[in-house]
């Protein structure tokens, strides 16, 4: 399988009044082309920040990352902006839509980054708008006039409208109910089954189960890692293999 | 008492940079709001502790040698209301001296400096033991004109030269400055008897000081003076008083004075505008606060208390410090003012203006916040707590991305105007009302410093490139050649004579056809075409209330007769109080009257000094004096060029300072209320470059619309403005040229500096990280 993310020694250590805490210590990770990949740990772990280095967001105090093959841990801020905007989509817990914009609008604020060409980043919204079942009169909305759970599908379309190498999810459903997450979680696998590579950070055991490998990160590091790809979506034992996973590494 | 200060001094730490931001412009608010009523409340009594000081005379009367007689000392006494009269010689002259260096046409009365007198004292402000011939004590105002200690006044009269050398300068209540037409020299007993044994003995006179029981009287009094000496004076004569010559010394100080506070309007509207704004900014973000407040217990006035009191602490602290600041920025006020009045201003300091200033300052700004955040006593606080109700309105989305054409940074940049309505809104009127005053600044300066045609038009009679003095106006070939030379446009005799109306001196100003003249006074009707019509000066008009058509009586001696009120002229220099009259119609009254001031026009080309001298070595006996009109001109307006100056560069500094002030805060609210836009924004790859430039572009319509609305207003209301501005120094048409280049320099000037100052505040973008979006 191709490696489209691979990490050498990477370290995250925050300083706080003179403390210095290290959420991530030498983490060598690889995240391959088409996998859904999926991050659980503790709380404190380094989940998040991880997911983080890994698209760009932040920049690590040690350490390497290479992403389609460019070294990009010491770009600069707006090269990061550049890099991201080609490469990254992203959807977050609190969903994060512009406030003052349609779903639409957010999705091309987004998509004519990229693509100047109007009509054909509005024919591709709307294409994934049909996906993630949004009709018309809701992606005109406001997120502010719409479920959660639309607003998080409106996410998923805008961290889509680039066609992005990886896709990171940080806690998607974190904020949704039970309802509302099945549907997003079923984007989710939709999307992977076509090929879209997808790094997801949860908690949630259900969540867990949509991905092909599962990365647990202990005190800031990777401790262990299961690989789902001998077990079909429907195979019971699937569910099983993850628990006894989750419970070797003391979940 | 103690829960509120926690809040206060935990909400400025909170946004201190928009607090002292807040407090600045009330600063520069409050300084100028208490240098204007202090200029206003005490500029005019310190002109009468002066004059009670020196026991100046309340009514001055000088007759004329051959004219005077003690008996009318005896007549005076016996008015109602006169104290006493007390008497002293003086020489009156007409004649020119030098005024920053170019020769002024004006009277002049020497007084013997050294005669024991009971009233009109002086004041002496600055002198010097010198040994000279011919020492001299001058105004005051001299000191402002290019004279010091030691140096020469030269006065001119009658092609005679009398050379004085300056050892002190004064203060005469009376007689110092040139704005009763009259500026008095002091010269110890030798030099002013070896000047009275020099001059002719027509210029001899007395001068009457005549002291009141009550000043408040100075005008009736000499009213009745006027009806005693009217109709027996053979030679000239001048009667003036308290009211009259306060007024005239004072009005340049009440123009600055209100000129003063109305910019401490526009900069107090300004901030009554932020504390809105701010309170309402506040409301929206603070509003879960709010509820919980509310929830534990707290009742609505007592949240409203906690939210506005930080503004009144500012406003109260600002306003202290602003009153300070205006006692530093005092000293360079006060001497533009005794450049103009011709005495020291000496103001202390003033309790009663310090007051008024932070008392007003801190209650508009109290009831403004108060008015802002009432609504919050209807706030319920399960509402407070869900957030409260949006204040926008996202039911239409304004320029959708997928229609809306142009460039994605552009389309954001306009959604983000319409979703700062208020903001916007704020900063619109802030542009317009900087722009305004910007464009008042720069009209100002243009008309007086670069183009100052309409300006002299509104503030003096017509000004020719030369004016003569004849000593034969009969002789009309001397006239005839001059007209015949190649470098003379034309020739207009225009002269000017007092007479009296409505029992009050006034100059008429005479020519035989006004409509040769190159421009007129009259700003309503026309100017007199026959012997029997004139036009009045608008005190007249206000003081009796003509119209055009009434009659009107004008006395000159012993004849007294009718005209007919064909218009009205103004005149800065004589404050309205001022008739035209054609050559015949004044023959009515003076068949003695004989025309002496010759106006020459020049061709373009012409180099007026070189003519001048061209003249007076040809015609050197005909020509009694000659006044180059262009460079005496120029002297008497460096002055005003001065305070044109100060003022433009006060306002442009005050300008650029508020449109930063203003700008500060709100690209601060913007970035700070959009932080999580921002950083959502930089997450799906926006550069910190494209967002600093949308949020700057966003600024760009509204200052546009505000530059060229408030480009708009100028050019259509300046004139009009200024003419209300002016109108007590007797301004009642105005002209002022509004260049379009300079308006545009001037909008253009704004817009770059408004978006300049937007983009290098919206650098602390670069702060906002996409990573702090992460919320374990």
């Amino acid at each position: 399988m191709k490696t489209i993310i691979e990490t050498k020694k990477l370290c995250k250590t925050f300083s706080n009044e003179g403390v210095q805490q290290h959420i991530l210590r030498n983490v060598d990770v690889s995240i391959y082309e088409g996998d859904f990949t999926v991050i659980m740990g503790a709380s404190g772990a380094g989940k998040s920040t991880l997911l983080y280095a890994l698209s760009g967001m932040d920049k690590p105090t040690l350490g390497e990352i290479h992403f389609c093959g460019e070294e990009i841990s010491r770009y600069s801020d707006d090269k990061l902006a550049v890099f991201r905007r080609k490469n990254c989509g992203f959807i977050f817990q609190q969903i994060y839509m512009m406030d003052k914009m349609s779903l639409m609008d957010n999705v091309l604020a987004s998509g004519l980054l990229v693509n100047k060409d109007k009509k054909a980043v509005a024919t591709r919204a709307q294409e994934l708008f049909k996906k993630v079942n949004l009709p018309e009169v809701t992606y005109r909305k406001f997120a502010s006039q719409i479920s959660g759970g639309e607003a998080q599908r409106a996410g998923i379309v805008r961290g889509l409208i680039n066609k992005p190498s990886v896709l990171f999810a940080d806690e998607p459903t974190g904020a949704l109910n039970s309802a509302n997450s099945n549907a997003v979680l079923d984007v989710f696998s939709s999307f992977n089954q076509e090929g879209q590579s997808i790094v997801m950070v949860t908690h949630d055991l259900r969540s867990a189960l949509r991905g092909n490998r599962i990365l647990y990160l202990k005190d800031g590091q990777i401790a262990g890692e299961c690989n789902l790809d001998a077990y079909t979506k429907e195979d019971p034992n699937r569910r099983d293999k993850v628990n006894e996973f989750l419970k070797s590494m003391g979940y | 008492m103690g829960k509120f200060s926690i809040i206060t001094l935990s909400k400025i730490r909170k946004n201190k940079g928009q607090y002292i931001t807040f407090g600045i412009i009330l600063m520069i608010a409050a300084m100028i709001l208490n240098l204007g009523l202090m200029i206003k409340r005490n500029f005019q009594d310190s002109f009468t502790e002066k004059w009670d000081h020196y026991d100046t005379a309340d009514v001055t009367a000088i007759l004329m040698k051959p004219d005077y007689s003690p008996d009318y000392v005896q007549q005076i006494e016996q008015i109602k209301h006169v104290k006493a009269v007390g008497t002293r010689e003086c020489i009156w002259m007409s004649g020119s001296y030098k005024m920053n260096g170019s020769q002024f046409d004006m009277d002049n009365i020497f007084f013997n400096y050294d005669e024991a007198h009971e009233y009109s004292k002086l004041g002496i402000v600055k002198e010097k033991e010198i040994t000279c011939e011919q020492p001299a004590y001058v105004s005051y105002y001299l000191s402002f004109a290019g004279y010091d200690i030691g140096d020469t006044y030269v006065f001119t009269t009658n092609n005679v030269e009398h050379a004085f050398t300056i050892v002190g300068f004064v203060e005469d209540m009376t007689f110092g400055t040139q704005s009763l037409g009259k500026l008095g020299i002091y010269l110890p007993e030798e030099s002013f008897q070896e000047l009275k044994d020099s001059v002719n003995q027509d210029n001899i006179g007395t001068c009457m000081d005549i002291k009141l029981t009550d000043k408040k009287e100075s005008k009736a009094v000499t009213a009745e003076i006027t009806d005693l000496l009217s109709g027996k004076m053979t030679e000239k004569y001048s009667v003036n008083y308290y009211d009259y010559c306060k007024q005239v010394r004072t009005m340049t100080a009440s123009v600055g004075g209100m000129c003063f506070l109305a910019f401490a309007c526009v900069i107090g509207l300004v901030s009554v505008l932020i504390s809105v704004f701010r309170i309402n900014n506040d409301i929206e973000v603070e509003m879960q606060n709010m509820g919980v407040m509310k929830a534990v217990g707290y009742k609505g006035i007592q949240i409203i208390f906690s939210t506005i009191v930080s503004y009144i602490v500012i406003a109260f602290v600002a306003s202290v410090i602003g009153v300070g600041f205006s006692y530093l920025a005092l000293p360079p006020v006060q001497a533009a003012f005794d450049a103009q009045t011709g005495f020291c201003w000496q103001q202390g300091f003033d309790v009663v203006s310090s007051l008024l200033t932070v008392c007003a300052t801190t209650v508009i700004i109290l009831l403004s916040s108060y008015l802002a955040a009432r609504k919050i006593r209807r706030l319920q606080a399960i509402t407070a707590l869900r957030g409260g109700v949006k204040t926008h309105n996202f039911k239409k989305n304004y320029f959708a991305m997928d229609q809306a054409k142009g460039n994605v940074n552009i389309v954001l940049a306009l959604k983000n105007i319409v979703a700062n309505g208020k903001k916007n809104l704020l900063l619109l009127l802030v542009i317009m009302a900087t722009t305004i005053s910007a464009v008042f600044a720069g009209t100002m300066y243009y008309n007086m410093a670069v183009e100052p045609k309409a300006f002299l038009e509104a503030i003096s009679e017509p000004i020719s490139d030369v004016g003569l003095t004849i000593a034969d106006s009969d002789d009309t070939q001397f006239l005839e050649e001059i007209e015949q030379d190649d470098n003379v446009d034309f020739t207009l005799y225009y002269d000017s004579s007092k007479v009296t109306i409505a029992q009050e001196e006034r100059r008429a100003f005479i020519t035989a056809d006004f409509s040769k003249m190159d421009y007129s006074i009259c700003y309503e009707g026309r100017d007199p075409i026959h012997n029997n019509e004139i036009a009045i000066g608008s005190k007249l008009v206000e003081e009796e209330n003509y119209k055009i058509g009434d009659t009107i009586r004008v006395t000159s001696g012993t004849i007294e007769e009718e005209y007919l009120i064909t218009g009205f002229i103004q005149s800065v220099n004589e404050q309205g109080s001022c008739v035209e009259l054609t050559e015949e119609g004044i023959k009515r009254v003076n068949p003695s009257f004989k025309k002496s001031q010759l106006n020459i026009y020049l061709k373009d080309n012409t180099k007026t000094g070189a003519y001048i001298k061209e003249l007076q070595e040809q015609y050197g006996e005909q020509i009694l004096g000659t006044v180059d009109g262009v460079k005496s001109t120029e002297s008497a307006m460096q002055v005003f060029i001065r305070i044109a100056g100060i003022l433009a560069v006060i306002i442009i500094v005050i300008t650029i300072a508020l449109i930063a002030l203003i700008l500060f805060i709100l690209v601060k609210t913007v970035i700070h209320n959009g932080k999580v836009n921002l950083g959502i924004s930089k997450a799906i790859g926006y550069t910190t470059r494209q967002l600093r430039l949308q949020t700057t572009m966003s600024f760009l319509p509204v200052v546009l619309i505000g530059v060229i609305l408030g480009g708009f207003f100028s050019y259509a209301f300046m004139n009009s403005s200024i003419v209300l501005l002016f109108h007590v120094l007797g301004v009642m048409k105005l002209t002022f040229l509004l260049p379009i280049p300079m308006l545009i320099g001037v909008g253009v000037g704004i817009l770059l500096v408004s978006l300049c100052i937007a983009y290098c505040l919206s650098g602390r973008i670069r702060k906002i990280s996409a990573y702090e979006l992460i919320q374990e």
